[in-house]
């Protein structure tokens, strides 16, 4: 993930060192009713990206694409296919009009924010956010219907 | 505004901070309507987006052995003694405890949490899981690593005996005296740091510094680096002040110091902190 963020190697063992250390402090937060393991980590490991890249006032490029959504049974996700909430975004992302699809992915991929994503795809700053609320919406439900994502208690942000 | 106006407005902030995050004003905002509505932060959005991600990421490749061995020595640090109790998962090597002699402040560093009581699960494995999970959501690119060269002497030596060796060793060494500030706990104190930024090693000597007993506060060493965000030094260990004597204490920063700017420590709770009140502070050096 820190690598996909546009981050140099350094950058990206210094940042991971961090994540692990806040995951040490913060491993009795997790709850296994909660979220699975992966998930947690990835949630604190964009926290700390995203923050990172803020700082930094680094944003992404509007020449980036829309990400592929990888299928999880294709073998190259052999770490993945067992994270009950990759497999419920996919099928959630899946059930989502290819715009609305498309603007989730640039938002939360990417991290481009609503005015990149309407300069970029010409699609009008209100849908944009009218888009990304839906999709994430959609996802969120999709994990909450399932137990997958029901609230944590307050993680420290 | 109404009520379901500030709804609204939570709704959007929480779905922004989950996507492409959220600036201090915003974030400050996000907090005062919670306050308002008596909530707390929802991070269920954030799990959301953090899937979709993961469906995004693509093939996964391996973290380089030597972030590895980093990643098991900082963790031998956090979990000292802990005996796990449940079975690994497959994929996980446990950590091991590195060849490096126990430091004091590896003896006293951060305490891992109690083990959890609900969801039948211990904690510990979960951690040892995460350094496993770790290769897998960071992907990383494959490169040529140089053999891993653990640090410290195989031997018991006395944390004196070491920091003169260093002393004489280190070709680097910067040697900066404390400045005690007016809090009550550095009245009188004295002593000195020295670090070596090749080595990134280093310790600390005090005179007169309070003891302390560990239930009720500990100290914590923080170093700033000049090519990093100040609000969030490094953490340079957690450590006890045992006699009204000569102190000395080995650093252990948690990242590589790349610019040492400032050493300071702090009085903290039990264990240390993440990110520190900075409210009491009670040596300072500073580098130039």
């Amino acid at each position: 993930m820190a690598r996909k963020k546009g981050l140099g190697q350094q950058d990206s063992e210094d940042i991971v060192q961090e994540i692990f250390i806040e995951l040490w402090k913060s491993a009795e937060r997790f709850d296994p009713s909660q979220a699975s393991e992966t998930a947690f980590v990835a949630m604190i490991t964009r926290r700390r990206l995203i923050d990172r890249l803020r700082r930094e006032q680094r944003r992404p490029s509007t020449q980036m694409m829309v990400p592929e959504i990888h299928d999880v049974a294709d073998g190259e996700h052999e770490h993945l296919e067992n994270v009950v909430e990759v497999s419920l975004a996919g099928k959630a992302l899946a059930k989502l009009k290819p715009k609305e699809r498309d603007v989730l992915l640039l938002s939360a991929y990417h991290g481009m924010s609503h005015g990149q994503i309407a300069d970029h795809t010409g699609i009008p700053l209100g849908t944009v956010k009218t888009y990304i609320r839906r999709g994430l919406m959609r996802v969120k439900d999709m994990l909450d219907s399932n137990g997958g994502a029901a609230p944590l208690q307050e993680v420290e942000v | 505004m109404t009520r379901e106006a500030v709804r609204e407005q939570i709704l959007d902030l929480q779905i922004d901070h989950a996507t492409s995050g959220l600036g201090e004003t915003e974030r400050s905002r996000l907090d005062t309507l919670l306050a308002q509505e008596g909530e707390t932060h929802d991070t269920s959005f954030e799990l959301a987006a953090s899937a979709v991600e993961l469906v995004c990421l693509g093939p996964l490749e391996e973290m380089p052995a030597s972030l590895k061995a980093r990643l098991r020595r900082q963790g031998d640090a956090f979990v000292p003694r802990q005996e796990h109790t449940g079975p690994l998962p497959d994929n996980v090597t446990p950590m091991r405890r590195g060849s490096a002699v126990e430091t004091p402040a590896q003896q006293s560093a951060p305490q891992p949490a109690p083990e959890r009581t609900s969801g039948g699960s211990n904690w510990i494995p979960w951690l040892l899981a995460a350094a496993g999970i770790g290769a897998a959501v960071f992907g990383w690119r494959p490169i040529q690593e140089p053999p891993v060269q653990l640090e410290g002497p195989p031997v018991v030596a006395s944390v004196e005996q070491r920091r003169a060796v260093f002393v004489d060793a280190a070709s680097d060494l910067l040697s900066l005296p404390w400045t005690a500030t007016e809090d009550p706990a550095a009245s009188g104190a004295g002593g000195d740091v020295v670090w070596s930024p090749e080595r990134q090693q280093g310790f600390m000597r005090f005179t007169g510094l309070e003891v302390n007993d560990p239930g009720e506060f500990q100290y914590q060493l923080w170093i700033f680096d000049g090519t990093r965000d100040d609000r969030y030094p490094i953490d340079g260990g957690v450590f006890d002040v045992t006699t009204s004597g000569e102190v000395v204490v080995p650093i252990d920063a948690k990242l590589n110091v790349r610019q040492p700017a400032l050493f300071a420590v702090t009085i903290e709770a039990p264990g240390g902190v993440v990110v520190s009140g900075r409210d009491r502070i009670v040596t300072l050096a500073q580098v130039g």
